[in-house]
């Protein structure tokens, strides 16, 4: 291609040469025979009076009202047909005779004088020998030379002539013009204020200046009158527009100096109107003030140069700076030759000045939308940088809060003194503070830099709202606020969405409204509108708290913001909650909106959508979530020492709770654990109540209850049923009625409600009521929830060997402690003999370190079931073998052992009521389908499938073993509670061998 | 739970459909003989019968004739093929509940010709709609049976719980199981917890997996080691459910 480049080079220079070369050096050969022009400038007198005539030089000078004359001479070319002048008002006369009359008087409105012209003055040879008298007005004091010709030949001298200033003019209009429009275009389009537009304006009424003062504009304009007025109204205005945009370049840092200098020329313009359009004066006289103005203007903009230049902000602007100053000189120029000029206006100056203007001002505002770009592009690394850094961090600052908090956990299990507990919880408190306010911080950030992602899942709305409304609960119990909730009914149970987020935002509204509630009640409203497959959400909170003022409103959604900080001081937060909400939110397609009354309170509320999974119903949630807020207040107000009940339910524990809670009455209670075991008791004793669970295997509690109607010897025909069920649907009532219940109760069980059925159902001779006096508070449960109300607690309560408060710190549930107590007993003696057989081994370097190991394990194990003293005995222990300390381990081993089994004894309530339950009838052993199932265990145990292996154990506990055989079962039994797969590996050998 | 008992030849296929109904069902697995499927039948109280048919001339037949009329309320479902269906039908006349399905078919249609038989409502499928997920799955690796016992009946309900009782079947259940979060033990016999935890980054196929440590009380050395190695969590023993559950879920929403 280069050789095509340099090609194309060579042969345009040389195109270009010739073209050059022959126009310079070639004659004219634009022989045009017919059209004429020619000068004519000779021969001219003034008429100062009558009778007195002296030459004058022409062009040159005239006064106001003059009178001239000339005789036509014998030699005039013969193709003359007119004789041009340009002039204004005249009137021309030849011989006395008058030929011509020029004047604008009757087509305009204001002005006194007709504008300068091009007349043509019909003149031929025949007219030799006659005088010629113009006789005239002119108020630019110039006689310009005439010319007699052709009026063809004439206009084309004066193209000639004047077309190229023309042709730049028409060039400055047309950039002018574009530069408006491109730049409206743009800010109209990228809604960004576009300076330029103020340039292209001023440049654009140059332009018109040039264009309107050039000896063309009466070709231009039908109307020469006001075209020729144009020049000085462009003069008055023309300041505006450059002020304008240098206030702007230069970021208003002169605005004052520009104010004052735009009202000086508001001033002039106004006045330079008025009274020209009074008639008073004409526009040419008040010229000088109109160019008055605009020096000033200049003026004005040369000391903010000046100024910007000492202060070195100049260099923000050069190229405009640059080109402004070409065009102000330019225009200095320009006017200083307007002002004396003694021919035709030239406008060459200015037009080349704004040219160099405009070419500045264009090169500064590519320059700045280069930088802009710039910019942005930095910003966004800027941003990603800080994302990466902030996601880095967290790790980084998230560890040491951990290991404070950490630490400071251990402070609080292991020291008794009040003061220094007081402490850690304080460091507590704070410390949690402190990783919530990161977590916020670092939301944030994922949040900015597109890393946060809403992950939908299915998830259960009931379980959602309880874990939402329990962690609130407790901080309002602590203000004595009430916390109540209106939730529909009809919403479906299971929705798709991300429920992390949810529940997220839903914390952080019902905190801030519970931190901002002095007294009084927060309530979480829910309602549903279903569409199709998915339901819209409508999510409120409402408070009775300190309310938010309507100005402060818009504070909520900024960062870091709080509202009346000064009142505000002593409640916790950074204002970061509810930005990381209103995000969420609107990452869910969802708003934040607050509605408050200042000081009477505030609802926040929002709407969200989901897709619905399963629409049944998710019942009356409110009343279950109060039911279960009742602090357990036990309180027997009654006995019945001579009833009897029935109870029948599968599940073991069930049938536990349900004696327990009915102990202190008195009534007495038999189980069965299936509707067949129920037949043989309803035939075999009478009873005064039965109740029957309606979820059960084989026969459920409706199949149980039919087949009992059938039986011919119903010793219970009589005996009210209740049903049993965690069905709490509406239609339920009716559905047990019909089946023949007289009641139904739903689980869990509250007591009261147990009561009251036993009190309406029991005879009335059978109860015996108490005087409900000294009523017996439960033990206080420390602000935990728990699902299944349950007399476990009593059971835990009467173990004097575990440490209530430390296990329950620990546990959601009463009833996950005493699971875990009952796992103990399984395994206590298995645990006590491997130590045992370990300690025999020392001082064997291996056997130590098995003993330790052993010895760690059952520390972890006491503390587990928060027996804190056997706990801390074994860590003196585990010491004392991390530090060789084989007389420690001698001296103190047994006693720990003792200790350690006696806790068999110690937990004797647990394992009774846990034998409770196994007391299905046993049927002989079938060795060969233990064996089958014994390998089923061992493959479970392998894959730790520890419910499978459970199950096979719950079967084998079926069969009735000899004695010794019952032995190894029971070792087994504990090998399988105690995970050990060797074990279980090596018993279920032994007894296949057996 | 509803319990199953699937009476057949204790092979992959029986094992496939035990795996299929295991999350739906209390489910027992046992040979075709008659003593022992009465026993079973006697000790589990099954609500429901799987017969996995595959000799019709087998043994089967014996269980069949042995069923005492006293189970008759028991459902039946019996899978054979096509060609067995007269001899069937006609051992199994005398029974009122009895269904019967016929091979070839997937594990699938025997879950669900379960649900119809027992009446009871299909639950929602795991198969769920694009981006929904199904539950998280914690591996927990420690040699105390009730720390692994107590941590799975509280995560169980939000989470599939898998156990490991040392280090080595913990990283052995790592990559075949493949685990989102591990809970590790640190003072473990044979492998310690941070040995498993240097193996565990170590492997580049398993590594981006968050580990949470899972440590003692009054060992401040310990924890001040296990920090230095940055898990992604640590919680101390034993562990309070809102605690644990905090944790593991700010593991598994890290990046």
């Amino acid at each position: 291609m280069k050789y095509i480049k340099c090609f194309f080079i060579i042969i345009s220079i040389l195109v270009f040469s010739y073209v050059i070369i022959g126009q310079t050096f070639l004659p004219e050969d634009n022989l045009d025979t017919r059209n004429i022009s020619m000068e004519y400038t000779e021969n001219w007198y003034k008429v100062k009076s009558e009778g007195v005539k002296e030459v004058i030089s022409v062009p040159g000078n005239i006064e106001q009202n003059y009178i001239i004359e000339t005789v036509i001479p014998d030699n005039l070319d013969g193709r003359v047909t007119s004789m041009c002048v340009r002039c204004e008002d005249v009137n021309a006369y030849l011989d006395g005779e008058l030929i011509y009359e020029y004047s604008t008087r009757d087509t305009r409105w204001f002005g006194s004088i007709s504008p300068e012209s091009y007349i043509n003055i019909p003149l031929t040879t025949a007219d030799a020998g006659k005088t010629l008298r113009l006789e005239g007005v002119s108020d630019t004091g110039i006689l310009y030379q005439p010319y007699v010709g052709t009026e063809l030949g004439i206009w084309i001298h004066l193209l000639r002539l004047y077309s190229g200033e023309l042709f730049v003019a028409a060039v400055t209009l047309i950039v002018g013009i574009l530069t408006i429009i491109v730049s409206a275009g743009f800010s109209l389009t990228k809604r960004r204020r576009m300076d330029i537009i103020y340039l292209g304006c001023g440049v654009t009424l140059a332009a018109i200046w040039l264009i309107t003062n050039s000896v063309f504009r009466q070709i231009v304009f039908p109307n020469v009158s006001v075209a020729s007025e144009f020049p000085f109204f462009v003069v008055m205005l023309i300041p505006f527009p450059f002020i304008i945009y240098m206030n702007e370049i230069q970021n208003q840092r002169y605005l004052r100096m520009y104010q004052i200098a735009g009202t000086v020329l508001a001033v002039i313009a106004s006045a330079f109107c008025l009274l020209y359009v009074a008639g008073i004066y004409n526009l040419i006289d008040m010229f000088k003030y109109v160019a008055a103005g605009c020096f000033f203007a200049i003026f004005t903009i040369f000391v903010t140069f000046i100024m910007d230049y000492r202060n070195g902000k100049i260099k923000e602007y050069k190229p405009v700076a640059i080109g402004l100053m070409g065009a102000l000189i330019a225009a200095i120029i320009q006017f200083v030759i307007y002002f004396n000029r003694t021919g035709v206006f030239r406008g060459y100056f200015l037009a080349v000045g704004l040219l160099l203007l405009l070419g500045g001002a264009v090169i500064y505002t590519i320059n700045n939308i280069f930088s802009m770009e710039k910019d942005k592009k930095a910003a966004v690394i800027a941003n990603e940088a800080k994302g990466k850094f902030l996601a880095s961090m967290s790790h980084e600052i998230r560890t040491p809060i951990n290991a404070v908090l950490g630490m400071d956990e251990m402070i609080l299990r292991e020291s008794r003194e009040p003061a220094i507990r007081e402490y850690a919880l304080d460091i507590q408190s704070a410390g949690k503070s402190l990783l919530s306010i990161i977590n916020g911080i670092l939301d944030i950030s994922k949040i900015d830099s597109g890393k946060m992602e809403i992950i939908p899942v299915e998830y259960d709305l009931s379980s959602l709202i309880h874990d939402t409304l329990s962690m609130v609960s407790i901080k309002a119990k602590s203000k004595e606020l009430e916390v109540n909730s209106e939730i529909d009914e009809n919403i479906p149970s299971r929705l798709l969405g991300d429920d992390i987020r949810i529940k997220q935002i839903l914390t952080n509204i019902l905190n801030n409204a519970v931190k901002y509630t002095e007294k009084g009640s927060v309530t979480l409203i829910i309602k549903g509108d279903v569409h199709g497959d998915k339901i819209c959400l409508h999510f409120e909170v409402k408070d009775t708290g300190i309310g938010i003022k309507e100005e402060d409103i818009p504070k909520l959604y900024e960062q870091f913001t709080r509202i009346e900080e000064a009142r505000n001081r002593n409640i916790e937060g950074t204002g970061l909650g509810i930005n990381v909400t209103v995000r969420l939110l609107s990452m869910m397609n969802s708003h934040l909106n607050v509605k408050s009354i200042y000081g009477e309170g505030s609802c926040f509320y929002f709407d969200l959508e989901q897709k619905i999974i399963d629409s049944k119903p998710i019942g009356n949630l409110s009343e279950r979530i109060r039911e279960q807020e009742v602090e357990y207040i036990y309180e027997t107000a009654f006995t019945a020492p001579d009833a009897n009940m029935l109870i029948v339910d599968d599940n073991a524990v069930n049938r536990k709770v349900f004696k327990n809670l009915i102990r202190d009455t008195g009534i007495k209670i038999d189980e069965a654990d299936s509707g067949e075991h129920c037949l043989d008791k309803v035939l075999s004793k009478k009873y005064d109540l039965i109740f029957i669970d309606h979820m059960m295997p084989g026969m459920d509690g409706i199949e149980t209850l039919k087949t009992i109607r059938k039986l011919k010897e119903n010793k219970n025909a009589d005996t009210p049923y209740v049903a049993f069920t965690a069905n709490a649907v509406t239609g339920a009532k009716e559905m047990y009625l019909h089946a023949g219940f007289d009641d139904f109760l739903t689980k869990p069980l509250i007591y009261e409600k147990l009561e009251k059925i036993i009190l309406k159902y029991l005879p009335k001779e059978k109860v015996i009521t108490k005087q409900a006096q000294d009523r017996k508070a439960q033990a206080k449960i420390p602000d935990v929830m728990w699902q299944d109300s349950s007399n476990i607690m009593d059971i835990l309560n009467s173990l004097p060997e575990i440490d209530m408060e430390y296990a329950l710190l620990h546990y959601h549930r009463p009833a996950d402690l005493y699971n875990v107590i009952a796992d103990f007993i399984k395994v206590i003696d298995s645990e006590a003999d491997a130590l045992e057989a370990f300690k025999a081994m020392l001082p064997d370097e291996e056997g130590l370190k098995q003993y330790r190991v052993k010895v760690h394990s059952m520390k972890a194990s006491a503390a587990m079931i928060g027996a804190v003293y056997l706990s801390g005995m074994a860590r003196m222990l585990e010491l004392a073998a991390i530090n060789k300390r084989l007389d420690i381990i001698e001296q103190v081993t047994p006693a720990f052992v003792e200790e350690w089994r006696s806790f068999k004894e110690k937990l004797k309530p647990v394992s009774d009521a846990e034998a409770l339950s196994s007391d299905s009838e046993k049927i002989p052993v079938n060795k060969e389908l233990i064996v089958e199932q014994m390998g089923l265990l061992n493959q479970a145990m392998d894959d730790m499938d520890i419910d499978r292996a459970d199950e096979i154990v719950q079967l084998l506990k079926g069969f009735d073993y000899s004695a010794e055989d019952g032995l190894l079962m029971e070792q087994l039994y504990a090998a399988v509670s105690n995970i050990d797969n060797e074990r279980v590996m090596e018993l279920t050998k032994a007894y296949i061998n057996d | 739970m509803t319990k199953i008992l699937l009476i057949g030849e204790i092979n992959e296929t029986l094992q496939s459909i035990n795996e299929c109904l295991m999350p739906y069902f209390q489910i027992q697995m046992c040979s075709e003989n008659a003593k022992n499927v009465k026993d079973m039948i006697r000790i589990l109280r099954p609500a429901l019968l799987i017969f996995n048919v595959q000799d019709a001339d087998g043994d089967v037949m014996d269980v069949f004739e042995a069923l005492d009329i006293k189970y008759d309320h028991i459902s039946m479902l019996v899978i054979g093929t096509k060609d067995m269906e007269q001899k069937l039908q006609l051992a199994l006349e005398r029974f009122r509940n009895v269904s019967m399905i016929y091979r070839p078919l997937k594990s699938k249609d025997v879950l669900n010709t379960c649900f119809s038989i027992l009446h009871m409502e299909m639950p929602v499928q795991k198969e769920t709609p694009k981006g929904a997920e199904v539950k998280k799955s914690i591996l927990i690796i420690d040699d105390n049976a009730l720390v692994l016992r107590n941590l799975k009946s509280i995560l169980e309900k939000e989470y599939k719980v898998m156990l490991a009782n040392s280090g080595e079947k913990g990283l052995e259940f790592i990559k075949t199981k493949n685990p989102d979060v591990i809970l590790l033990d640190y003072d473990m016999p044979g492998m310690n917890g941070l040995e498993v935890f240097e193996k565990i980054r170590e492997d580049e196929s398993i590594n981006k997996i968050p580990v949470v440590f899972l440590t003692s009380v009054a060992e401040r050395e310990l924890i001040l080691k296990v920090l230095r190695n940055r898990p992604d969590g640590y919680i101390l023993k034993p562990p309070s459910r809102e605690k644990i559950v905090e944790v593991i879920n700010e593991a598994l929403n890290k990046e």
